[in-house]
C-alpha cells in the first residue's frame, strides 16, 4: 500500500513538473485551463512590419504585440524586424503586419508582393479604425485607411479574400451597436482552426469577404459571427452622432460575416491570413492575460488561433509538435469588459 | 505537405495541358520584347502615334536593334517574357497595381526606360498630374536604385511665364555628364549636348546600397522651380514667378538623364527627367527624313542598346548625315576627308613639333574645320594663323589665330576676339573648327602658318607652301554649338532675312529657314529687333517672325548696326 501511495506520488510530481514546463514556468500547481497541440516553430525566421505603427513585438504594454511574440519565440521562431527599405529577405518565411495605422505606402505594397509572387507568407490583421487624438486631447475615431482599397483588390484577384470597408456590429437595443464579438462558430476543417475549442474574441472588426469557388487559390473561411450581425459602413459616424441603422446596398448584409480568412494561391504556393482586427493579436485585448503578465490568457483561443496560423503560413512539420497548455486566468484588479458570447449559428458552413 | 501537394498537381495539370513536351525541346532564342505602357490608366505617349507627341521612333530604334514591341494597358501583369517596358511621359498618377506590376517585372531582373515631366507641366492641353512623389515609384527607384526624383521644373535664367506656356518655348540643353558612362561616350567625345522640353531633375546614387549608377546628363545654368503655379498660366497670371528662390528652388548642376543598375537581379533602369527628348515632333524629329537632333538619337540609340543588354558591338552607329569630327588634336577620324591633303617640306622649321608636313581642311553646312600635321607632336603652345580670301570682291580677308585657349578673330591692330563657338585643340596634330559666318565667305586659305608665342604666327614661323582649298561635304555639324548658354530663338516662317541692321532697308547676310534655331544676342531699343548668330549667319531679325524661349526685353540693347 505504501509502494502504491509513492508510485502514485511520485507520477503525481511528474505530472506536475511536464505541466510546469509546458505552462511556461507556472507554478505546478496552477489549473491548466487549456491544452492543444501546435506546431514547432523551430528555425522559421518572421518578420514583423513596424514602419506603419503596427503592434509593435516588443511592446509590452496593451497596444503592443510581445505575448503574440513571445508564444512563437518559444516555440523556436526566430522575431525579426522587417526593413522596408531594404526589403524583406529570401530568408523570410513569414511577414506579419500587426495592424498598420499609418498609410502603407505604395513601396512597400511593392516588396510585399513581390515576396508572395515567390511564395511567401503574409500574416495581416486589417483594423476598421484608427484612433488618434485631437488637439484638446480628447480620442477621435476615424475610418483606417493606412490599407488602401486597392491592396485588396489584388488580394482579391490572387487569393479570392479581401477585406471589406466595414464594421461587424450587431444591433443591441436602445444602447446602439455592439462591435465586440467572442465568436465561436468557428470552421473546424482548416489546420488552423482543427483544433480549437475556445471562442475567439475580436473587438472591432472589419468583415472579409472571401471566394470559395474553384480558382487557382483556395480561400477558407476560419471563423464567424452569428447571422445577426451586420458590417456597418458608417462606423465612424456612428460614433460621432450616436445614431446607426442598416443601409440596404451600402452596408454588409446581415449573416455569418467572415473576421479571418485563410488564403493559398496554388500557383505560387504563396499563403495569406487576413484577420480583421488589430486588437485580436494585441497585449490588452485579444491576448489579455490575468493576472497581468501570465501565460492565464482571457481569450485562449485567440492564442492557438495565432500560433497555428503562424504554422500553417510557414508550412511547419507537423511531425514536430508540442502540447501548449494555460493556466486558467485569475482574478484581475481592474474587471475585464468580456464581449458578449454570440450563438454559433444553425449551419456550420456559411455559404 | 499539403502545399506541396497542391502545387504538385496544378504543374502536372499545366504539364498536361501543354502537351507537357514543350520543356524537353530546346526553343530556338526569341528577339527580346520591348513593351510600351499606354492607355488610359497612365495616359503615357504611345509608340502607336505616329504625330509629334507620339514615341513612334522611340519604338522604331528598338525594332532596329533586334527587339519585338508591343504595347500594354497595365491593368494586367507585364507579360513574363518583357525585356524592358517604356513608360514615357504619363500624365496620370500609376495607381498601386500599375506600380506592383513594373516593380514585378523589375524585380524579375528586366529593365525599364521611365521618362517623366514635370508635375504640373503644360503641353498645350491637359497638365501632368503624375503625383510622382506620393505614388510610391519613386520610394521604390529610390531604394533598390539609388534615383531620387524631384518635383521641379528646370527653367533657364531668361525663361518666363510665357515661355511656361508652351512647351516648344521650354527647349534647352541638357549635357553628358563627366562621369563616363557608354551610353553617352559619344556626345562627350564630340561634345554634342541633348534638347529637352521642360524637365525635372534628379539624382543618382553613384555607389548605391545594392545598386549601381551614373548620371548622363545635366543642365549648367537651368534652375529648378519648385513652386507649381508657374504653371496655372491659363486665365490670368500666375499665382507664382518664375524664378530662382535660394533655400527653396534647386540650384547649381542639375541631373536631368541617370542609369542605375541594381546588383541582386541585374536589373537595369534608365530614368529620364523629361520625355520630349524621345517623342517624334521633340527630340527624335527629323527633317526630311534625317535626324534633326544628333544628340538625342545618339542618347536614346545607345540607351535602347544597354537596356536591351546588347553586346557593345551591336550598339548602333553614330546617326548618318552628321560630320563626326571630335577637335581633340588627333587625325585618325580625318581618314575620309584626305583626299585634298597639301603636303609640305619637312625641315623647313627649326622646331620639329612646329614643322608643317601636311595640312588638310573640309567645311560642311556649318563649319570649317582644318587639321595641321607637323614632323613631331605639336607643343601646347603651338598656334595656327590663318588667313582665309574672301571669293567677294570688296570683302576684307580674315585672320584668324587658334590655340589651345581657342580660336580667335584678329582685327585690325592685332587685336584677338575670341569666337565662343570656335574650338582647337593640339595633340598628335593641329584640329580647328571655325564658325562659317567668321570667315565671311571665305573657302580658300591663302597663308597658314604655325608658331608658338603670343604673337600671330607668320613669315619667321613655318607657313604652308601653298593654298589650301577645303573640301566641301555634304554634312551637317551635329550641333550648333552658338546656342549654348543664350536665349534661343527659333524661326517660325519658311524663310526670314538675315540683315546687318535692324531695318528692312539694311543688307540681307542670309536666308533662315522655318525652324532654324538662333542665339539671341541682343536687341534694338523697342527689341522690335534681335540680333541672331548660328554657326551659319549673324545678323538682325525682325522679332515678330521669332519665337523666343524667354523675354526679350532681357536682352542687352545693342547699337544699330552694330557687327559684332
Amino acid at each position: 500500500m505504501h509502494r502504491m501511495r509513492l508510485f502514485l506520488q511520485t507520477w503525481l510530481l511528474v505530472l506536475l513538473l511536464l505541466g510546469g514546463v509546458a505552462g511556461f514556468g507556472l507554478p505546478a500547481s496552477a489549473d491548466v485551463c487549456c491544452q492543444q497541440e501546435v506546431n514547432r516553430l523551430d528555425g522559421y525566421s518572421i518578420y514583423f512590419s513596424q514602419d506603419d505603427r503596427e503592434a509593435h513585438p516588443h511592446d509590452r504594454s496593451d497596444e503592443g504585440a510581445s505575448r503574440f511574440a513571445g508564444l512563437l519565440s518559444s516555440l523556436g521562431a526566430r522575431i525579426l524586424t522587417l526593413n522596408w527599405r531594404e526589403g524583406i529577405p529570401e530568408e523570410a518565411d513569414l511577414v506579419v503586419m500587426a495592424g498598420p495605422i499609418r498609410y502603407v505606402g505604395v513601396a512597400e505594397w511593392a516588396r510585399l508582393w513581390h515576396y508572395l509572387g515567390n511564395g511567401g507568407a503574409l500574416l495581416m490583421f486589417a483594423d476598421p479604425l484608427l484612433v488618434t487624438v485631437d488637439g484638446s486631447g480628447n480620442p477621435v475615431t476615424d475610418i483606417n485607411r493606412s490599407i488602401p482599397a486597392e491592396f485588396f483588390d489584388l488580394t482579391w484577384q490572387d487569393f479570392g479574400s479581401r477585406a471589406r470597408g466595414d464594421v461587424v456590429v450587431v444591433e443591441a437595443g436602445t444602447s446602439g451597436l455592439n462591435a465586440d464579438i467572442l465568436a465561436s462558430d468557428i470552421n473546424l476543417s482548416h489546420p488552423i482552426t482543427a483544433g480549437l475549442r475556445d471562442p475567439l474574441a475580436f473587438f472591432t472588426a472589419r468583415s472579409i469577404a472571401y471566394d470559395a469557388s474553384i480558382q487557382s487559390f483556395r480561400a477558407t473561411p476560419l471563423v464567424f459571427t452569428s447571422d445577426d450581425y451586420y458590417g456597418e459602413a458608417s462606423f465612424a459616424a456612428y460614433l460621432l452622432e450616436g445614431t446607426a441603422a442598416f443601409n440596404i446596398g451600402i452596408d454588409t448584409p446581415r449573416g455569418p460575416l467572415a473576421l479571418a480568412v485563410a488564403s493559398e494561391n496554388l500557383l505560387t504556393g504563396a499563403r495569406i491570413v487576413i484577420v480583421g482586427d488589430r486588437d485580436f493579436v494585441t497585449n490588452g485585448k485579444g491576448l489579455q492575460t490575468a493576472p497581468a503578465n501570465t501565460a492565464g490568457f482571457l481569450h485562449p483561443g485567440n492564442a492557438y488561433f495565432l500560433v497555428n496560423a503562424v504554422g500553417w503560413l510557414v508550412g511547419a512539420d507537423t511531425a514536430s509538435t508540442e502540447q501548449l497548455a494555460f493556466p486558467t486566468p485569475g482574478p484581475t484588479a481592474t474587471p475585464t469588459p468580456v464581449p458578449t458570447i454570440t450563438p454559433p449559428p444553425a449551419a456550420t458552413a456559411p455559404s | 505537405m499539403t502545399r506541396l501537394l497542391s502545387l504538385a498537381i496544378v504543374l502536372l495539370i499545366t504539364a498536361s495541358l501543354f502537351g507537357g513536351t514543350s520543356l524537353s525541346h530546346a526553343q530556338p532564342e526569341s528577339p527580346p520584347l520591348v513593351v510600351f505602357v499606354q492607355g488610359l490608366l497612365v495616359e503615357s505617349a504611345e509608340m502607336t502615334d505616329t504625330g509629334p507627341t507620339g514615341v513612334s521612333e522611340l519604338a522604331a530604334v528598338f525594332r532596329g536593334l533586334g527587339a519585338r514591341v508591343e504595347y500594354i494597358d497595365l491593368g494586367t501583369p507585364i507579360p513574363q517574357q518583357a525585356k524592358v517596358v517604356v513608360l514615357a511621359g504619363p500624365f496620370r498618377s500609376p495607381g498601386l497595381a500599375q506600380v506592383l506590376y513594373l516593380w514585378l517585372h523589375l524585380a524579375r531582373g528586366n529593365n525599364a526606360l521611365f521618362a517623366f515631366d514635370p508635375e504640373g507641366a503644360y503641353d498645350g492641353t491637359r497638365n501632368v498630374r503624375t503625383r510622382l512623389s506620393a505614388s510610391g515609384l519613386s520610394a521604390l527607384l529610390d531604394w533598390d536604385y539609388g534615383v531620387s526624383v524631384y518635383d521641379t521644373f528646370l527653367a533657364e535664367p531668361w525663361f518666363s511665364v510665357d515661355t511656361v506656356s508652351d512647351l516648344y518655348k521650354t527647349a534647352m540643353l541638357a549635357h553628358p555628364d563627366v562621369v563616363s558612362d557608354p551610353i553617352t561616350a559619344p556626345l562627350k567625345e564630340y561634345g554634342v549636348p541633348v534638347w529637352v522640353w521642360g524637365a525635372r531633375h534628379l539624382a543618382i546614387e553613384r555607389y548605391g546600397i545594392g545598386s549601381m549608377g551614373a548620371p548622363l546628363l545635366f543642365c549648367e545654368s537651368a534652375f529648378g522651380e519648385t513652386a507649381p503655379a508657374i504653371f496655372r498660366t491659363q486665365g490670368g497670371n500666375p499665382a507664382d514667378r518664375l524664378e530662382p528662390n535660394i533655400g527653396a528652388d534647386a540650384l547649381g548642376r542639375l541631373t536631368i538623364a541617370a542609369q542605375a543598375e541594381r546588383a541582386a537581379t541585374g536589373s537595369k533602369v534608365v530614368l529620364l527627367g523629361d520625355s520630349e527628348l524621345l517623342k517624334n515632333g521633340f527630340g527624335l524629329a527629323r527633317v526630311a527624313s534625317a535626324p534633326l537632333y544628333a544628340g538625342n538619337w545618339i542618347l536614346i540609340q545607345r540607351m535602347a542598346a544597354w537596356l536591351l543588354d546588347l553586346p557593345a558591338e551591336q550598339w548602333p552607329a553614330l546617326p548618318q548625315g552628321f560630320t563626326w569630327i571630335a577637335i581633340d588634336g588627333q587625325q585618325a577620324d580625318w581618314q575620309q576627308f584626305a583626299g585634298n591633303a597639301v603636303a609640305d617640306d619637312r625641315g623647313d622649321a627649326l622646331d620639329p613639333a612646329l614643322d608643317i608636313t601636311r595640312a588638310q581642311a573640309f567645311s560642311d553646312d556649318d563649319y570649317l574645320y582644318i587639321l595641321v600635321e607637323t614632323a613631331e607632336t605639336s607643343v601646347a603652345s603651338a598656334r595656327v594663323a590663318l588667313t582665309l580670301s574672301a571669293d567677294t570682291e570688296g570683302v576684307a580677308d580674315v585672320l584668324l589665330v587658334a590655340g589651345q585657349s581657342g580660336v580667335y578673330r584678329v582685327e585690325s591692330g592685332s587685336a584677338e576676339t575670341l569666337i565662343a563657338d570656335g574650338d582647337a585643340a593640339t595633340g598628335s596634330a593641329l584640329e580647328l573648327r571655325v564658325p562659317l559666318r567668321e570667315v565671311a565667305g571665305g573657302q580658300r586659305i591663302d597663308r597658314l602658318c604655325v608658331g608658338v608665342g603670343d604673337a600671330v604666327p607668320g613669315a619667321a614661323d613655318d607657313c604652308l607652301d601653298q593654298a589650301l582649298d577645303p573640301l566641301v561635304v555634304d554634312s551637317r555639324a551635329p550641333f550648333d554649338f552658338a546656342l549654348v548658354g543664350h536665349l534661343l530663338v527659333t524661326v517660325t516662317r519658311d524663310r526670314v532675312n538675315v540683315r546687318s541692321a535692324p531695318e528692312t532697308e539694311s543688307e540681307q547676310v542670309g536666308t533662315a529657314t522655318n525652324r532654324m534655331v538662333f542665339a539671341a544676342v541682343g536687341r534694338n531699343d523697342d527689341a522690335s529687333w534681335v540680333r541672331v548668330r548660328n554657326a551659319r549667319f549673324e545678323g538682325w531679325i525682325a522679332a515678330h517672325l521669332l519665337m523666343p524661349s524667354g523675354d526679350l526685353r532681357w536682352l542687352p540693347v545693342l547699337e544699330t548696326g552694330s557687327p559684332r
